[in-house]
């Protein structure tokens, strides 16, 4: 089983990170895949982009060509047998998922997709903006269990899959009933992290002047960690690359990947031993980056 | 070996004993802390940033507007709550 870290993405994720860069306007949507997608970009090894015959990627973009960090999932690579198995599990998903009301709650994803208008208008895709609401559904409900059976699938190992912002809740909801393949586990470090600061920097906020008198816009201090680095040395979008390179090859994130994959091999195909050594490895870590980051911010435990 | 040096051996071995799951708790904090240098390194690098709207409108020259900040604001909340129910479903059914 390989140790490098793999994170499957949707292509719409790495779309709307193109868009940006591009220099399009973007909604909250498209920050918030730019963000998952910088993340992606430090804290895993490879990407694995969902299987498409109505896209392939540019040749001249450095993350497909040199030293390739993202790769389409392969279809042709797989045994028939292989795709039977995952096309046959995908339908029968999707047939339970048209029955639970978990699918009603994703709400206007089925047929407007801001996020990616601007790489959707120009690209040839299965389902055109004027086709029928069913048509819409069918392909959501496809397109998402084919991605989570396959993010079970990818190099032999269980693959976390990170949606995009219109599947981020319905996934959930699903993974939450059978799969802990959602996030890796140096994302869910990451969240924590986001969160304490967070926590840590509106309990300040709160003690101050202007809060007190409600000047203080407490929803800007969740500013997603790499996307925040990332932008505070970048001057415009082509330096955002550069420097998103650049910080993936840092001592530190080397060292993360290594032990996040470790870790993960660990989790899912080590021995009963090295999975409880691989937890409290992960709880120890947690807790010594609370203490740290508690006395970085100058609060006492 | 004599009684004196019997007891000071054992005292030693005491001692060492006493000081040994320091020593493993300090080895442990230190391994740790190692793993978890790329989240302090950008704790650090985040904390000297300015607000995410004054980045995105350096880095891209436009920004969010109110609205799409409270909305990039849920969406986040929503993937980190997600995150933490489905560790719980999990933790639950470890247990």
């Amino acid at each position: 089983m390989s140790e490098r870290v793999l994170l499957f993405v949707d292509n719409s994720t790495y779309f709307c990170f193109k868009s940006a860069i591009r220099g399009y306007p973007f909604d909250a949507a498209v920050v918030y895949n730019l963000a998952n997608f910088t993340e992606c970009l430090v804290l895993a090894d490879d990407i694995v982009l969902a299987p498409t015959t109505a896209w392939s990627p540019d040749s001249s973009d450095p993350l497909f060509t040199k030293e390739p960090i993202c790769r389409q999932f392969d279809v042709s690579r797989s045994s028939p047998s292989f795709l039977s198995a995952t096309f046959t599990s995908a339908l029968d998903a999707c047939r339970k998922d048209l029955r639970s009301p978990r699918l009603t709650n994703s709400g206007a994803v089925f047929i407007s997709d801001p996020a990616a208008r601007n790489i959707f208008e120009n690209l040839g895709t299965d389902v055109e903006r004027h086709s029928d609401v069913a048509r819409h559904i069918a392909q959501y409900l496809l397109r998402t269990n084919v991605a989570l059976e396959l993010s079970g699938a990818t190099n032999g190992q269980p693959t976390p899959y990170h949606p995009y912002s219109h599947r981020a809740r319905f996934v959930a909801t699903k993974l939450m009933e059978y799969r802990l393949t959602s996030q890796p586990l140096a994302t869910m470090i990451l969240r924590d992290a986001e969160k304490l600061i967070t926590k840590d920097l509106r309990g300040l906020d709160t003690k101050g002047l202007l809060s007190r008198y409600g000047a203080f816009r407490n929803v800007d201090t969740d500013i997603p960690l790499v996307l925040g680095a990332a932008l505070s040395g970048s001057r415009s979008p082509a330096e955002l690359v550069e420097t998103l390179l650049k910080m993936r090859k840092w001592p530190q994130a080397r060292a993360c990947r290594k032990w996040t994959g470790r870790l993960l091999t660990a989790v899912y195909g080590g021995t009963l031993r090295k999975r409880i050594e691989a937890e409290r490895e992960l709880m120890e870590a947690r807790q010594v980056l609370g203490d740290e980051l508690r006395s970085a911010i100058g609060l006492a435990r | 070996m004599s009684g004196s040096g019997l007891e000071i051996a054992t005292s030693g071995v005491q001692d060492m004993a006493n000081v040994a799951p320091k020593i493993t708790r300090e080895i442990r904090k230190s391994l740790a802390r190692r793993r978890i240098a790329l989240f302090l390194k950008l704790a650090k690098k985040r904390s000297e940033a300015e607000r995410l709207n004054d980045l995105l409108g350096r880095t891209f020259g436009h920004r969010l507007n109110d609205e799409e900040v409270r909305r990039l604001w849920l969406l986040r909340e929503e993937q980190r709550q997600s995150v933490e129910r489905l560790l719980a479903v999990v933790d639950k059914r470890r247990r």
